[in-house]
């Protein structure tokens, strides 16, 4: 519980057992690499004779070939597979795998290869079709459409723009000019001809067809259209075949999958390995490895580096040192560890404010769901979720793991408040069998009684920011800054206290909060309070600002020092929100249960219910277990961090296997 | 008709109170969602593996419209137009619309405001998706005041409830 101590850590070993005893420390994941020791003439950082390109660049193949193999197959996921984590491989099947490297090379590049070549063939296929397009208005034509003329003729072959009649074309051409026309075909846009000519006319037909703007065709080939147009159809059909078997093959290897992310993984813990390998300082013989550790990993790196002659020297960090932070907690308190993690990781001389968290954090999320049934509904699937995927990832595990407590915690006050989808059991008794089955809540009705729970929500919010403060205090005294813990803390608690006290002992304030109970104290009593913080106001008043030296400047800070107490009146009031997010669930499954119940009791009356029951819930479940998570985050960020805690610390990244497909089995 | 006035004026001002309840702080919730729904698709188009993240912080300026709904319904039973017989008088009547107006004007304007804050927070989530948690919290910000008003509206109701006209 609380923020793991890091120590400064040296590795010395002998340049033979680099790789081996880099591995180890990649396999530990325990030490976040950090060059405290300086370049010199025996020290030098050298640069690895492999570079980290190659691993990227097979890296990004595996990645492609999964890709493509997911363009043919989708891989198989269900609705729940992304809690699911990644697959556990074990020591000994990591050096099995390692064989298989090769293999998944070949398979990678041979899946890669068949994927350029479809695309080219495709490629193919889309030009064989352009050609069929451009043969629609020739297939009429029974020559070769190449034919320039025979011993005596010559054969003009193509299209004049425009749509032509033979008269209009016959005029293009010199009067005495021997030439016959044939259209082979015309639209709007183009009008195919043939002419015949003597060969000897050859060139002043040829410019009177040019003056006419006649353009040879597109396609220039040694067959009649038909016979081109079948060619084509052939080719296209091969092609298709052939990208067929080449898609067969790809599917073939969908039982591949396996090898080819361990590839990748593979390759990607390499590349950290080698990109820090070369930025340790080596000397002829010897190589110095230099981080941060957590103090508690220390004897087991120690252990796993026995069999290689080692030193291991470790020293404190320094007092201003930017050094990394971790959090270790209990399995309870770490499932709100990511809530803390999301605002901001402690700083030096903070506490880790997980623990008093998770204290909070499950009673604020009960009261804003407050149902009985939605939280048995969370409960239960959260834990199922959690006993169905072993394999789930840390941070997700913790996440669930909140909804679980939270789950649990609605339970709690939705029998406290007698709210079970709102008032189902009672309407659906009544209204279907006539007799109404009222659970009584175990404390009282928030819906009847709201000002009650707007007491107990506002006393929670007090208690909530006294712990704040407190917290603020147990850091001030841990730094020695014992003025500042009489002054921002003590005197605080003072002025706060003695006007609830005073409050308390005012039957005004009873009559609004409480239901006009008598009030706890006397009058007598309330003026103590009331003189406490007076006194307390005097002190922050002339203390606040005791940074300055001007008594101007200071009085002036002080005031407005005094003047945070709104602060404080609104943070308070701010916990209201436990009660209206608490009513909006259990009101919400209660007009549910009223539109039910709406539609009569016959057959079509029950289906109703059921469908305007569950459509209602759901939603209820989502936004209400959503308003419930946001909204305790934010009383934890504002009204809690905003008294004791900042954060910014830098996570502790230590070199490590990270890997995208497969988790290697943790000791 | 002044008859009729006088016998069903203070019903009809429930039903008003209860209709301004919900739909003002509903448009403004669609209001609210919509604006933020223009951004969170703008950012799922980039990147869409951030779905989950921008559609939580789309959803947020859409609980406004809940408590309208709350406070609407509430009022319609209490009254008893929902499942029971309407009898209330003029001034009973005018206190039920007053309770709503607070959810109803607030619900309004909040919803909207958190619409555009949940905007600027999901441009903060398609830059830094690991900065959610921060993210969250901007638009909550502005939730409050409509929870607030929410809040006095439950109290009004529940007190016209006590009141003897």
């Amino acid at each position: 519980m609380a923020i793991l101590a890091m120590k400064r850590v040296s590795i010395y070993g002998l340049k033979a057992d680099s790789k081996p005893i880099l591995e180890k420390i990649q396999r530990a994941g325990v030490v976040e690499i950090q060059d405290f020791v300086e370049e010199d003439e025996v020290f030098k950082k050298v640069k690895m004779p492999i570079s980290a390109s190659e691993f990227e660049r097979n890296i990004r193949d595996a990645e492609a070939a999964l890709e493509i193999l997911n363009s043919y197959k989708e891989e198989k996921s269900g609705l729940l597979s992304s809690f699911k984590g990644r697959d556990v491989i074990e020591e000994k099947d990591y050096d099995t795998f390692y064989k298989k490297l090769a293999e998944a090379k070949k398979f990678v590049n041979r899946i890669l290869e068949l994927s350029r070549d479809i695309n080219e063939k495709n490629g193919e296929i889309i030009r064989a079709s352009q050609q069929l397009d451009m043969l629609v208005p020739w297939e009429s034509f029974d020559m070769a459409l190449n034919s320039t003329g025979t011993e005596k003729t010559a054969i003009f072959i193509g299209a004049l723009p425009g749509e032509q009649n033979l008269e209009a074309i016959a005029a293009g051409f010199p009067e005495d000019l021997l030439v016959d026309v044939e259209i082979i075909s015309k639209d709007k846009n183009q009008t195919c001809i043939m002419a015949v000519a003597l060969k000897e006319d050859k060139e002043q037909v040829s410019s009177a067809l040019r003056a006419m703007g006649f353009a040879y065709p597109a396609l220039v080939v040694p067959y009649t259209p038909i016979e081109y147009k079948e060619r084509l159809l052939a080719e296209i059909e091969r092609y298709k075949e052939e990208i067929a078997k080449e898609e067969e093959e790809i599917l073939s290897y969908n039982d591949k999958r396996p090898v080819i992310k361990f590839m990748a993984d593979y390759q990607s813990i390499r590349a950290e390995k080698y990109e820090v390998a070369s930025s340790l300082p080596q000397s002829d013989h010897a190589f110095v490895l230099s981080g941060y550790i957590p103090e508690i990993n220390i004897k087991d790196l120690e252990q796993t580096l026995e069999p290689y002659s080692v030193i291991i020297e470790t020293e404190d960090v320094g007092e201003k040192e930017d050094s990394p932070v971790a959090l270790k907690n209990n399995a309870f308190s770490s499932s709100v560890q990511g809530v803390v993690e999301s605002y901001a990781l402690p700083t030096k001389g903070e506490i880790d404010p997980s623990f008093l968290i998770s204290l909070f954090y499950f009673v604020f999320f009960g009261f804003m769901l407050s149902d009985a049934a939605i939280g048995i509904l969370i409960f239960v699937g959260a834990g199922i979720l959690l006993l169905k995927n072993k394999n789930m990832e840390h941070g997700l595990r913790n996440n669930v793991k909140l909804f679980m407590c939270g789950g649990l915690s609605a339970i709690f006050f939705g029998v406290l408040f007698g709210s079970y989808f709102g008032d189902f059991f009672q309407t659906v008794s009544s209204f279907f069998f006539g007799k109404p089955l009222v659970i009584k809540p175990l404390w009282l009705d928030m819906a009847t009684n709201p000002m009650t729970a707007l007491t107990l929500a506002l006393i929670m919010g007090i208690i909530h920011i006294f712990t704040g403060l407190g917290a603020n205090g147990f850091q001030l005294l841990k730094r020695k800054k014992v003025a500042d813990f009489i002054f921002d803390v003590v005197v605080w608690y003072v002025v706060i206290g003695g006007l609830l006290v005073k409050c308390l002992s005012m039957q005004m304030i009873m009559d609004i909060l409480a239901g006009g109970a008598t009030p706890p104290f006397s009058a007598e009593v309330g003026n103590i309070g009331l003189y406490a913080t007076a006194a307390g106001a005097v002190v922050v008043l002339f203390m606040g600002g005791r940074s300055s030296k001007n008594w101007g400047k200071r009085l002036l800070k002080g005031a407005y020092a005094l003047y945070g107490i709104t602060g404080y009146l609104s943070d308070v009031l701010s916990y209201s929100r436990l009660l209206a997010l608490g009513l909006a669930t259990g009101v919400i499954s209660s007009v549910a249960n009223m539109i039910g119940t709406m539609f009569g009791k016959g057959f079509a009356g029950i289906v109703i219910f059921i469908l305007v029951f569950l459509i209602i819930n759901a939603v209820n479940i989502g936004i209400n277990t959503l308003g419930a998570y946001v909204h305790t985050n934010r009383l934890q960020y504002v009204e809690f961090f905003g008294r004791f805690y900042e954060g910014g610390g830098r996570p502790f990244e230590p070199y490590s296997i990270k890997t995208k497909y497969y988790k290697f089995k943790e000791k | 008709m002044i008859e009729f006035l006088h016998a069903n004026m203070g019903t009809v001002l429930s039903l008003l109170g209860a209709a301004l309840a919900a739909s003002l702080a509903g448009v403004g919730s669609a209001r609210g969602v919509g604006l933020a729904g223009e951004a969170a698709a703008g950012v799922v188009g980039e990147d869409p593996t951030k779905f989950g993240k921008v559609m939580v912080l789309q959803l947020l300026p859409g609980t406004q419209g809940i408590y309208g709904l709350i406070i609407a319904f509430i009022t319609l039973s209490q009254t008893g137009i929902l499942g029971g017989d309407a009898n209330i008088s003029i001034a009973k009547g005018l206190i039920y619309l007053c309770a709503c107006l607070p959810i109803a004007i607030a619900g309004y304007f909040s919803a909207i405001a958190q619409g555009k804050a949940a905007a600027a927070s999901i441009g903060v989530v398609a830059k830094k998706p690991d900065q959610f948690g921060k993210a969250m919290i901007f638009p909550i910000m502005v939730e409050t005041y409509a929870i607030l008003a929410l809040l006095v509206s439950i109290l009004a109701i529940n007190g016209a409830a006590n009141v003897a006209f």
